[in-house]
Formats: structure tokens, sequence, C-alpha cells
């Protein structure tokens, strides 16, 4: 039994309310409107939550946002979008009618969040596949060498007497705190210098420094197989330290040291 | 994209600290300068926002090397104007930008070929040889952006990088670059990364760069700064008018004729008294000996030199015998009527003529202060009459020279008019002002400010006027908890300490609180705690301590001691307990939402309740009396607040007038209908109901009376269910006895919800002062 490999969700957000997406069904082309509460977080899970604040600044699947778009096509009558097993996503149309064609030049929603490149896809039977890793996730490949789990710490304070009698003062529990560290981590989903060129974005760093550090909450899936809504975590970065550095045991390899705090 | 108050709302900011110096800044087109939101000084900052795109990159660096700290800003518990602290800045001189800019040792290029007016924008200069348009040229302080070269003259736009057009003489010289840094005045923004605008740059504070000095690798400029308010450093009156006595004919200690020695058949208007043409003008003046009467001039208008007196010795302190060249002065002195010199036009249509329209004399401190701080700072400012908020009157009304000139548009004018609301008969007629220069915040401070515990501060770059006082139910108040409390790490095993430390001081703790009233009084009104015994304690906390505080009101009157009566007590009550100061790291929202002087509520566990004998502060009133705001690296960094609070005590009750309403309907048994306006006014400031209805609340417990004061419900009570309009929703119709004529009032004391006598007491027992028959303590002072 292999142990499942962890994955990192940062979220994605959008400046404007509203974008476009050129689709073409069977000859027919729609400019389809993908529409985002600005400011909000969004991620791409593929959990199926929908677009709403849920108390701490968007639990959106943007997949789902997108799927919706999708379905506003006059000759789609199932669209979808969906990250499948290489997490590439998928966008198309479940009836299996016509060919698809995504048009991203004349569309004003990045692809580059979506893994595709800035060209015309398709048209292709069903489904239209990105070539890209997308943004916003990030995949060590492995699962967490030490992992504390949540803990509770405690705002508070003890003072004893010369006698030995004690008071304790506790003033607060705070959010829940837990440190992780993933051991033997390749290059290439460690530094963006070594990002491959088909995952640009899936680097500890580019998450890091573009997400983490900026204080922007992310997702921790103790199995990137298993994305629902249920299946993970909500943190925040409790220290700005670099994360990551040498594996000291196996020095061509690096080693992350993650130290989060629970958003709520 | 955000804005700043959504920034400070938000769990993952980031700011950037913007540094501006007054006189410095690159050479702009118009075009430039226009897209710089015609602000051409250079931004020196921590990090470039989103903005900067849309603006010249050249006023844009990224130099600070540090964030800018310390930047503590204080007022008393007292009272008064708000302290700031100096500034220390660092800045790397990149790309050798400072050493290239800051040349305040290069000769002067050219020198003036004329002596120009402040309004004066061709220049004439002794050679225009290497000056171009759009290059900018300073003269004294000023800075001067060039449009034109012609021949022997530039044609310049004045007060360039937000410097003050000021008179330049001929043959004055002309630099190239910035000629002086000791003396300019500094800004510290901050603002969000992603902020929309430079709109959403919050000003922290003003100096003035005091010296300069180099790191010890030369690479960094440190610049030392002490703190300027503006507009409290400014000087006024600029100058005052200083007179002398040719001749004194008749008795000189009684009617004698003054004849001064001010320029002949000089008109009225001249001076900018408050005149018309058909009667003699009146106007102040001090006489040396400290004595302020009213001379009188012609029956033409003219105030020419013969002068008659008119009244004498206005300020009680004794008749001078009058000499020949002895000085005068022209004063200003706030009589609550005529000739009184400090006027002003009420809104929303005001006069801006002193001859024509409403102007009505005043003597209350916050139209006082209103019309020193945004008179005429000096001839051809443009702001003498003019520099008003319509909706809000015209306060500019006295002559250029003798206000501050701070900007009508940059008050807070609702803070202003709901004190001056809450406060009506806060009057100071003995008022004199203008014959000596004094700092603007010293003279409301020691006047105004201090004797009424009233706070003048700056927030979100308006200046604001805060009288402290218990929030009324329903008012929006800060909280300040555990989620704004930061916290610092101890030990290494996720234990943690609140960043706060509580002591009990007794560093101001006074026996007696004494007034001393008007100009002259050898009778001051004191409050001495042990006339107080039945409220709060006539024993002293501290019996070694029995200093009093002295608060001097020079321009108050002596009588009307009720008024410092009222004050006095419940300063005597605030300062006589020993004070439980919380010192403490909090969040930003805290200093953006609780200006100083304000009251807030901290809820912390385990700080003792020394009224209840339990662990705990919930909702405990504070005064906010220090802020620093402070940028860190790292953990427990960020934008963040170390304030200084002055806790009220967890078991403070204050005395209010509970609202009442006429009933002139009943409608579906239950929702009684009443006037509008019977025990309010529809001018009230918020959060003062303006309407009779408006003074309840859902969930208060009332009763009905009849005329005479006698119950009218049979005894029993209700509970109001909704408020609207004027109707009064309630749980029940009092069994059938609610009636059109009766008035709606508190339920006793007993009977009444928490919301309504957890802060304050509306009725006591007169025998034992105790509300109601409960063991809450009385009330222990009314405020305003």
């Amino acid at each position: 039994m292999s142990v499942p490999n962890y994955l990192i969700a940062t979220p994605i957000r959008f400046a404007a309310a509203s974008y476009t997406l050129r689709v073409d069904v069977g000859g027919t082309t729609e400019d389809l409107t993908v529409g985002f509460t600005v400011g909000r977080n969004y991620w791409l899970s593929g959990d199926g939550q929908a677009d709403a604040d849920g108390g701490v600044g968007g639990v959106g699947d943007l997949l789902r946002v997108v799927s919706t778009a999708l379905g506003t096509h006059t000759e789609i009558t199932g669209g979808y979008a969906a990250l499948n097993s290489s997490f590439l996503v998928e966008l198309g149309s479940l009836d299996g009618g016509d060919n698809i064609t995504i048009d991203w030049p004349n569309s004003t929603l990045d692809e580059s969040i979506f893994g595709f490149a800035d060209a015309i896809v398709g048209p292709t039977a069903d489904a239209v596949v990105g070539t890209l890793m997308p943004r916003g996730l990030w995949r060590p490949m492995k699962a967490a060498t030490v992992d504390s789990r949540d803990r509770q710490p405690i705002v508070g304070g003890i003072s004893a007497a010369v006698s030995g009698r004690t008071r304790v003062s506790r003033f607060a529990t705070p959010l829940r705190e837990r440190e992780i560290e993933i051991a033997r981590l390749h290059q290439s989903v460690t530094l963006a210098e070594y990002a491959p060129a088909t995952e640009p974005y899936g680097t500890l760093e580019e998450a890091w420094i573009n997400s983490m550090s900026l204080g922007r909450p992310f997702r921790l899936y103790e199995d990137e197989t298993v994305r629902t809504s249920s299946s993970y975590g909500l943190y925040r970065t409790k220290d700005l330290g670099e994360p990551y550095d040498r594996d000291p045991r196996y020095n061509v390899r690096w080693r992350a040291n993650l130290s989060m705090r629970r958003v709520v | 994209m955000t804005d700043f108050a959504t920034n400070i709302a938000r769990d993952d900011q980031s700011w950037t600290w913007i540094l501006r110096i007054d006189g410095l800044g690159p050479a702009l087109s118009g075009a430039e300068l226009a897209a710089a939101d015609s602000d051409g000084r250079y931004r020196f900052c921590t990090a470039i926002p989103d903005y900067a795109a849309s603006m010249p990159s050249s006023v844009w660096q990224d130099l600070l090397t540090e964030i800018p700290a310390p930047l503590r800003e204080r007022v008393t518990d007292l009272g008064g104007a708000t302290e700031l602290g100096s500034l220390t800045i660092e800045l790397l001189d990149g790309d050798d930008l400072l050493t290239q800019e800051i040349r305040t040792e290069r000769p002067p290029l050219t020198r003036l070929s004329q002596t120009i007016d402040t309004n004066d924008t061709s220049v004439g200069v002794d050679s225009t040889t290497g000056l171009s348009a759009d290059d900018n040229v300073w003269n004294g302080a000023e800075a001067m952006r060039i449009t034109v070269v012609g021949g022997s003259s530039i044609t310049v736009q004045r007060g360039a990088l937000n410097t003050d057009p000021t008179v330049h003489d001929e043959d004055s010289e002309v630099y190239q670059s910035i000629n002086f840094l000791r003396g300019r005045r500094a800004y510290l923004h901050i603002a969000p990364i992603d902020g929309d605008s430079s709109a959403d740059e919050e000003e922290l504070g003003a100096w003035v760069i005091d010296s300069l000095e180099w790191s010890e690798d030369l690479n960094r400029w440190v610049l030392l700064a002490s703190s300027q308010l503006k507009p409290l450093a400014r000087q006024i009156p600029l100058q005052p008018r200083r007179m002398r006595a040719e001749a004194v004919n008749g008795d000189p200690s009684n009617d004698a004729e003054v004849i001064l020695s001010i320029p002949p058949q000089t008109r009225a208007s001249d001076l900018r008294l408050w005149t018309t043409n058909t009667t003699p003008d009146v106007f102040y003046v001090r006489h040396e000996s400290g004595e302020v009467m009213t001379l009188t001039g012609d029956a033409n208008g003219f105030v020419g030199t013969r002068l008659r007196t008119y009244r004498r010795d206005l300020l009680r302190t004794g008749r001078a015998e009058l000499k020949a060249d002895e000085v005068f002065h022209q004063v200003f002195m706030a009589e609550p009527s005529a000739p009184g010199s400090f006027r002003y036009s009420p809104g929303p249509s005001p006069s801006t003529s002193r001859t024509s329209g409403t102007w009505t004399p005043v003597a209350h401190f916050i139209p006082v202060m209103a019309i020193l701080l945004t008179s005429s700072a000096r001839e051809g400012d443009g702001l003498e009459l003019t520099n008003y908020v319509a909706a809000r009157g015209n306060f500019a009304s006295l002559p250029p020279g003798f206000g501050v000139g701070y900007p009508a548009g940059n008050i807070d004018w609702d803070s202003w008019f709901d004190v001056w609301n809450r406060t009506p008969d806060y009057l100071f007629p003995y008022f004199v002002f203008g014959d000596e220069a004094v700092e603007f915040g010293e003279l409301v401070t020691h006047n105004f400010l201090r004797p009424m515990g009233a706070y003048f501060i700056t927030s979100a770059g308006l200046a604001k006027i805060v009288l402290p006082r218990l929030p009324l139910i329903g008012s929006a108040v800060l909280t300040i908890g555990e989620a704004n409390i930061l916290k610092r790490p101890v030990g290494g095993r996720r234990q943690y300490l609140p960043r706060v430390s509580v002591r009990r001081d007794r560093a101001s703790q006074a026996s007696a609180i004494r007034y001393i009233v008007g100009p002259n009084t050898k009778a001051p009104v004191t409050f001495h705690s042990a006339e107080f015994g039945a409220t709060f304690g006539q024993g002293g906390y501290y019996g070694t301590d029995e200093k009093p505080i002295d608060i001097h009101v020079p321009a108050g009157d002596p009588d009307t001691p009720e008024i410092y009566a009222r004050r006095g007590l419940s300063r005597l009550w605030r300062t006589r307990r020993p004070r439980i100061e919380v010192d403490g790291d909090f969040d930003a929202s805290v200093w953006s939402g609780l200006p100083l002087g304000d009251v807030g509520e901290l809820t912390l566990a385990e700080l003792p309740n020394l009224a209840a004998g339990l662990r705990g502060w919930d909702s405990v009133l504070v005064q906010h009396l220090e802020a620093e705001p402070r940028g860190q690296e790292g953990a427990g960094g960020g934008f963040y607040t170390n304030s200084r609070m002055l806790g009220y005590g967890p078991d403070v009750r204050i005395g209010r007038v509970a609202p009442s309403a006429h009933i002139v309907e009943v409608s579906d048994g239950v929702i009684a209908i009443v006037t509008t306006n019977r025990y309010t006014h529809t001018d009230a400031q918020s959060p003062l109901p303006t309407n009779d209805a408006a003074g309840f609340h859902v969930d208060d417990v009332v009763r009905i009376l009849n005329l005479d004061g006698t119950d009218a419900g049979g005894g029993a009570t209700e509970t109001v269910v909704s408020v609207a309009g004027d109707d009064i929703e309630l749980s029940g119709d009092f069994g059938g006895l609610m009636a059109a004529g009766q008035v709606l009032d508190y339920a006793n004391y007993d009977d009444a919800d928490p919301q309504q006598t957890s802060r304050y007491a509306f009725m006591s027992d007169a025998t034992n002062l105790t509300p109601g028959s409960s063991n809450d303590d009385a009330w222990l002072y009314g405020e305003p």
C-alpha cells in the first residue's frame, strides 16, 4: 500500500468581475461570460464547491465556475471542466455531440491559469485538454515525512510562589498550528529555476513567493487524489522564513518545512 | 485593487511606507506632473505600489532602507492637542540620486531682477542661461516650476513641490537645486501595495527636518526630523497689529480720547472690522498694561487717528492710566454679542462679505477654534472669507495673518458640530487673541481643550475634535478583544503571551480639581473629592497625595461656575481613581478605528475586575491616549499599533437623561404614535436622536405616565419591539390602558433592561443615592 502524496492548493484571484471565453461548438461560436467576485479566492480543486465567501475569503471551485459558463453555450447541454488524473484541465461537453474549440486569443480569461497556451485549441471531440499544469497547485509528489498534525497553542502564563503554589492564567486558545516536513523533494518541484516546461508554475518557490508568503490562505490535502470539500485543511503560513532548503540526508534533493496556522 | 480601509480589514495586507519632502522632486513635464496627481515631489518608499504604474517613474524611488520609526502620537488624559515624536528616516543613495539632487552648497544660478509678490508668475531674472522649461528653481523656501523661458524673465508655477509661495526680494538668489533641507517638511504616508490611487494613502504625520547624517558606509542618508502636526505648529497672528498713542485727551482712567498712530483716514474695512457705513466702528485693543478695551471710530466709518474709548476694562483686570506713547495692539475678543470679533456666517448659504448677510458673534470654543483654524494665514492666500464648506457655514472671518489657513475641506465638521451641539453653554467670552504670536496648538490647548477635556487630533487626514464620553446605546464602538491583541511566543512549545502590560498608576492622581476661571479671578472653582464621599469616596486611595490639578481657564466666565462643576466632577472622578493603564500591541484596526482621545471597549481574559473580584474584563471602556503605528518585518510584524489606553474601570455608570415621548395616537393596540419633536430637535448630531421615537431602542422596558407624572399603566411595563419613524411598537398595551395624551418613559430602574442600566443611571433615590431599590452604584457623573 502506497502512502498518498500531499497537495497544496493556493488561491486564484481575479481583478475583474467577468471575463469572456470564446467557445465554438459545431460551428456555433459564442463568447461566454465567466463571472467572479473581485478579490475572492478561487481554487483549482474540482471539488464542486459553489462560489461563496464561506467566511474565509472564498471557497469556490474555479472549475465549477468555468463549467457553469460552458453550460451557457447554446450547443452544450452538459458543460464540464475538470482535472484529469494527470492534473491537466479538461474543458468540454458531456453530451459527446459536436467537436469543441476554445479560442484563447479571443478570450479575456487567462488561459495560463488552466494550463493552456494562448492559441486556438481544438476542434476536438468532447473535450480539450490543457498541456501544462494549471496554476495554484503544488504537487510535491511525496507524502510528509514529519507531520505534527493540528496542535492547540495556549496564550497564557504560569507563576509559582516560593512555596510552590501555582497560578495559571489562560487568555485564549488561538487557532491551531501545524508543521510539516516533506523530504527528498525533486528540484523540479522545488525551485522555479528547475521547473519543467510542462509545469512552469508547479514549484514550491512559485507557491511561496506569489501566494503563501503574501499571507494568502492555502489548502493542504493529505491525498492529492481526494479533493473534496472536506478533505483539506485551510492554513496560512506562520513563519516568513524560507520554507525549503537542501535535504541534509540526501543533498541533491530538497526538503520543505512548512509552519502553518489554521485560518479558522 | 483595494482601498485603505479594505486593506486594514484583510488578513493578508501588503503595505508601502511613503516619504515626501517638500521642495524635493524631479523635473517633470506638464503632462507628467498631471499624471503624478499634480504633486511633483519624490515618493521615497519601501515598495512601489501598483497605482504608481500610471505615474512618471522618476517620482517613485524605493530607497527607504527600513520602515521609519518611531512615530508615537500621544494625548494626555486631561485633553489637548496631539503630540508627535521625532522621526528618523534612512534613505539609500541609490544611483547617487540623493547626492545629485540635494546639492545644497551649489552656488546660485542667477538672481531676481525684481521683487515678486506671492501671486506673480512672471519673474524677472538677471540671466536665463541654463534654465529650461519644466525645470524647478528654488528661491528661499519656495520652489517654482518653469513653464516658459524668456529673454530676461521666466514664467513659473508658484509653490511647486508643495512649498508655500512667498514674497521674494529683488537680487535674491535663484538656485537650480534644492537650496536647503533643514526646516523642510517631511510627510509619511502608508498605502496598500495594491491600492487604486494616491487617494488610498493614509497620512501618518508631518515632521520638520532637523539634521542630516550619513551612515558609516556612506551609502545611506539619515534624516532626523522633529514633529510638526500641521496646523498646530502655525504661529498666529503672523504680525500683531501694533499702534502707539500719540496723545490722550480727557480722563485717562475713564472715557478718554486716544489718538493712535495708525494710518490716517483708514477705513474700518481695511482693518477687517465688523462694520457698516452708518455706524461708528468698534474694535478691541489691548493696552500695554494688559487692559482690554474697545475703541470706536468716527461716524463715517473711518478709524482715522482720533478714537474715543467706548468700553473699558473688559477683562476686569483694572483700568490703566492711559498716557501718550504707550502701545496698543488690536485684538479680537469672543464676546457673544456685538461688537464680538469672532463671527461666523451660518450655512448652507453663508455670506462672503462682512457688510452683508448674517454674521453671528460667538463665544463657544468650537466656532472660535474653527474661526482661528480656517481664517486666512496671510495676505494673498485667497482664503479670507472664502475658506469654508457651505453646508457648515463660513468661519474664515478674521483678517489675513490672524488665522491658520487650514483648508475647510480637511476638517471633520461632523465631530466639531457634535461637540458644539453637546456643549452649548461652554462659552469663553473672555477669550482675547491677537496681541502676541503664539502657536495655534498651544493657544487652543491652554484656552479651550484642556479646560474642557477635549482633544484636537488629525485622523484620516482630517482635523477632528473629540470630547470623550461613554457611547450611547446603539452607537458603533470599536471593540478590542483577543483577535486584535498581538501575542509573542514564550518558551518553545506553543505557549504565547499577549503583548500587553497593565498597571495601576497613581502618577496623576489628585484629590481635587481646581478650575481657575476668568482672566483675573481670585476665587477658583474647586472640586474636592471629600465633597463627594457619597458618590465615589471621600477618602483618598492614597492619603499622602493631596496635590490638586489646577486647570486655568483664562477665557472662561467666572460667573458660570456650573459649567466647571459639571466638567470638574467627571474629571475629578477620572483622575481621583488610581488609573488602570493598558499598554500593548494591537492590530491596525485599533490605529485606524479608534482615534486618540476616543473611547473603545476592551475584552481580555484574566485582567482583574477590581469591582466584581473576578478575573476578566468584558467590554470595559478604555480611552486611547497614545498610538504608534509600527511596521516591522518578520513574525509578529506587519502594520500594527503600539497603544496606551486608560481603563475607565469595569463598573462605571454615567448619568444620562432618559428618553420620553408624548403619545398622540395608539395604533393596532400596541403601536404608540408619538410627537416627532417634543423632547428632541431635528438638528441633533449623530448619535443623538433627531426625533423622540428614535430615543428608544428595541428591548428597552418602558412605562406610561400621565402628564402630572403619575403612573398611567397600573404599574405595568412593556418592552419596545420596534421603532420606525414616530411609531414605537410595544410588546403589549399596558392592559388596555395606553392612550393618547400619555407620556412614554423608561420603566423604573429595577424593571429596566440591562442595556438601559449597565452603563447608565437615569434616576436615583434621593435619600441613599442608589438607583431604584437595587444595590447598584449610583451614577458617578454626567457628561455632555
